[in-house]
């Protein structure tokens, strides 16, 4: 786990803690030690000061027995006798204070001297008693004594010496102890202090980071245009943003007052109450919708996301208000049964038709084809009896009903080009209007006709119905062209028109007058009479029909007696 | 002379079976056509039911059917005889005045011989029904067990 800052903190602070306990063990090690110099030093001081006093007293014994020995005066006797006391007991002090071992060498050394010394000047004594002056007088004057005093003073130096070295050495070594542990403790400190000062920054600048965050918390917090709300498992609002108060229209007051329960719609408590448990047992609402009452009393759809937080007993929701957008899915999904229902409606209206023009072709033209029948069957049953009036008679009688079948043919074929599924290829019109011209072959024998194709484009469409118009148009044109020799036909691309290409066939034949145009292309308008130009009027709203269904439009320029041009749009083929 | 071989015609029109009838006479291909008025007949013909139990032996050359008729039509008709092992081997041309695509479609599907529009003029018409009658009544080879009116036995 990466240590967070906090942790680096503590540990930054418990490192400073421990250089600072450290610093202080030293220095109190320091100051034992030094409290140990001192009473050393004391004590060698005071060791001197017993050497000097067994030196002085030595030197008195010496100069008591010495005046015994001149005067015989009883009388000096007494401090000698005294003086050998005061050195016993020097000496006794001297062995209780001292403790190094060169000191005790030293000791030694001078002990057996200074028993010498006493047993010399005591025998003086004794000889100055018992010999008279003179023997006594020549055991002083041989020097003897002398001699054990300068060795014991030798003795003496020598071991004041030692003591001194042993002292400086002692205090040498406390000295650079001393020194060592100061620089030590000062070291630690100083470290301490530097950590101490780093931390406390890190620290510092930590909290000022904590303070922004919070405040761009806070500022987020009351400028969302979402609702945001901190609410207690107990049911209320602990605290609710601005966007609450816009939407619903409290304050924040009566908001966190009542159990938020009591703002959810009726129907939607249960709901309601499920996911709160749901929260309640740490599981998360990802998307969860409900309604709350506003001020005025109406309705708003809130689409909610909550996360529980167990150690706070709170959950975090935010909240975005769809009523609009239920309102419109309301809406949409309302449009939508209309449509289905428009759709079935309009399902079976063309069922209806379906059935119809299967009627109309099937019961319509059964009659006809009666008539006709039985007018043929009157005709070779009379077999050239009937007069030439009613001979005519039956013809006329064959004759409307041929046509009335043609009728109904193309009424069928026009309403069967606005029923029929509509193909979406690429399509060649120049193979087309080849084929179109081929299939015109027997309407166009024994006259003279000059056709004129330019290259035409691919286009997107339904061949068989692309090719019908071409049929009508085509055909028409050499239908109207009949009367003139030659008659010439022209197919051509001119131009663009809204992403379509504009396609035209011009003929050189009867024309029409310009001021009927608009009647061309509606279901049995016909510009001709019957007896000029056969036909049933349906081509060319067949024609419009079919490109219409193809996103184009048809118009048409002509004058009467000199020709007339049929254009028409349709979508190019993508190229390659 | 030319054998010819019984034809059923299946027409609800009385007009229609006479103007199919003339013209079938017209062209001499007359002399066994048996017609009935709906599909139901014409089932109860081919299965030898009811009014049909105990007629004569064979089966028809050639089944000429109108495809809109009352109680059943043509094509449940076709349906039937193609899918009965014995009848399927019968040719059917189905004559009607519809050219519908979907009755095209199904009668095709439902494994129809031959399609005939009936044509409004009468010309046509006869030209048809003779082509029709000439073709699948003379020319064509029926299936084992037709009846060939020549051999039909005299009662």
């Amino acid at each position: 786990m990466k240590p967070t800052r906090t942790h680096q903190l503590i540990a930054g602070f418990a490192l400073a803690l421990g250089l600072l306990g450290a610093a202080a063990l030293l220095q109190s090690r320091q100051t034992v030690r030094a409290d140990e110099t001192a009473a050393l030093v004391a004590r060698t001081h005071e060791v001197q000061a017993h050497l000097n006093r067994l030196q002085s007293l030595v030197l008195e014994v010496a100069t008591g027995a010495r005046s015994f020995v001149l005067t015989g005066e009883p009388m000096f006797l007494k401090p000698f006798e005294a003086n050998l006391e005061a050195v016993a007991e020097q000496q006794r002090s001297v062995e209780q204070l001292i403790f190094f071992d060169e000191q005790k060498a030293d000791l030694r050394v001078l002990e057996p001297l200074i028993a010498r010394r006493i047993a010399v000047s005591r025998r003086i004594v004794e000889l100055r008693q018992n010999a008279g002056f003179e023997a006594a007088r020549q055991a002083v004057t041989s020097g003897e004594g002398e001699a054990l005093t300068d060795a014991i003073r030798t003795q003496l130096a020598r071991m004041e010496v030692t003591q001194q070295t042993l002292l400086d050495q002692r205090s040498a070594a406390s000295l650079g102890e001393g020194r060592k542990t100061v620089l030590l403790t000062i070291g630690a400190t100083g470290l301490s202090v530097a950590l101490f000062i780093a931390v406390l920054t890190l620290a510092m600048r930590e909290n000022r980071l904590r303070q922004r965050t919070q405040l761009q918390l806070d500022r987020f917090f009351t400028l969302s245009l979402d609702v945001l709300c901190i609410a207690g498992m107990d049911g209320y609002f602990k605290r609710v943003n601005p966007a609450f108060n816009q939407t619903l229209g409290y304050t924040t007051d009566e908001l966190v007052a009542r159990p938020f329960l009591d703002f959810v719609h009726p129907d939607d408590r249960a709901a309601t109450l499920a996911e709160v448990e749901k929260l309640s047992c740490g599981v998360p609402t990802i998307s969860f919708e409900n309604r709350y009452q506003c001020q005025d009393g109406s309705w708003r759809w809130l689409s909610w996301k909550a996360q529980p937080v167990a150690e706070e007993g709170v959950v975090y929701c935010t909240g975005r208000d769809i009523t609009e957008r239920k309102e419109a899915d309301a809406e949409i999904a309302q449009l939508t049964a209309d449509l289905q229902q428009r759709a079935a409606q309009l399902k079976e209206a063309n069922k209806e038709l379906e059935s119809f023009s299967y009627s109309v072709s099937h019961d319509l033209r059964a009659p006809l084809r009666h008539v006709h029948g039985y007018v043929e069957m009157l005709h070779r049953a009379t077999d050239g009896q009937l007069s030439e009036n009613a001979q005519r008679y039956l013809k006329t009688i064959t004759d409307a009903s041929v046509e009335m079948g043609q009728l109904i043919d193309d009424l069928l074929a026009f309403s069967r080009m606005g029923r029929t599924e509509m193909k979406q290829t690429q399509v060649r019109l120049d193979e087309l209007v080849q084929e179109t011209i081929g299939g015109l072959e027997m309407a166009s024998t024994g006259r003279t006709i000059v056709w004129e194709t330019a290259p035409l484009p691919s286009v997107l469409g339904d061949p068989s119905m692309l090719k019908q118009v071409l049929a009508n148009l085509v055909g028409n044109a050499l239908k109207y062209s009949r009367m003139r020799d030659p008659a010439r036909i022209e197919i051509g691309c001119t131009g663009e028109e809204d992403g379509r290409v504009i396609l035209f066939v011009r003929d050189n034949g009867a024309g029409f007058d310009m001021q009927y145009a608009h009647k061309l292309f509606g279901v049995f308008q016909r510009l001709h009479r019957a007896e000029e130009f056969e036909g049933t009027g349906i081509g060319l709203a067949t024609v419009r029909r079919i490109v219409a269904r193809h996103g184009g439009r048809v118009w048409a320029e002509g004058a009467v007696n000199e020709g007339a041009t049929f254009y028409f749009t349709l979508k190019p083929a993508p190229s390659a | 002379m030319n054998s010819f071989k019984r034809i059923l015609l299946v027409e609800d029109s009385p007009r229609d079976a006479e103007l199919a009838l003339d013209a079938l006479a017209a062209n001499h291909l007359a002399n066994e056509v048996v017609h009935v008025r709906d599909g139901a007949d014409a089932l109860d013909y081919l299965y030898r039911r009811g009014p049909f139990a105990d007629r004569s032996n064979g089966e028809p050359a050639v089944v000429l059917l109108d495809l809109k008729m009352p109680k059943v039509d043509g094509l449940e008709v076709l349906r039937q005889m193609k899918s009965d092992p014995q009848l399927k081997v019968i040719p059917v041309v189905v004559m009607t005045s519809s050219r519908e695509e979907g009755d095209l479609l199904r009668s095709y599907e439902l494994g129809v011989n031959a399609y005939v529009v009936k044509p409004v003029r009468f010309g046509a018409f006869v030209d048809a029904v003779k082509q029709v009658g000439a073709f699948w009544a003379v020319t064509n080879e029926p299936p084992p067990g037709s009846l060939r009116s020549s051999e039909r036995p005299r009662s």
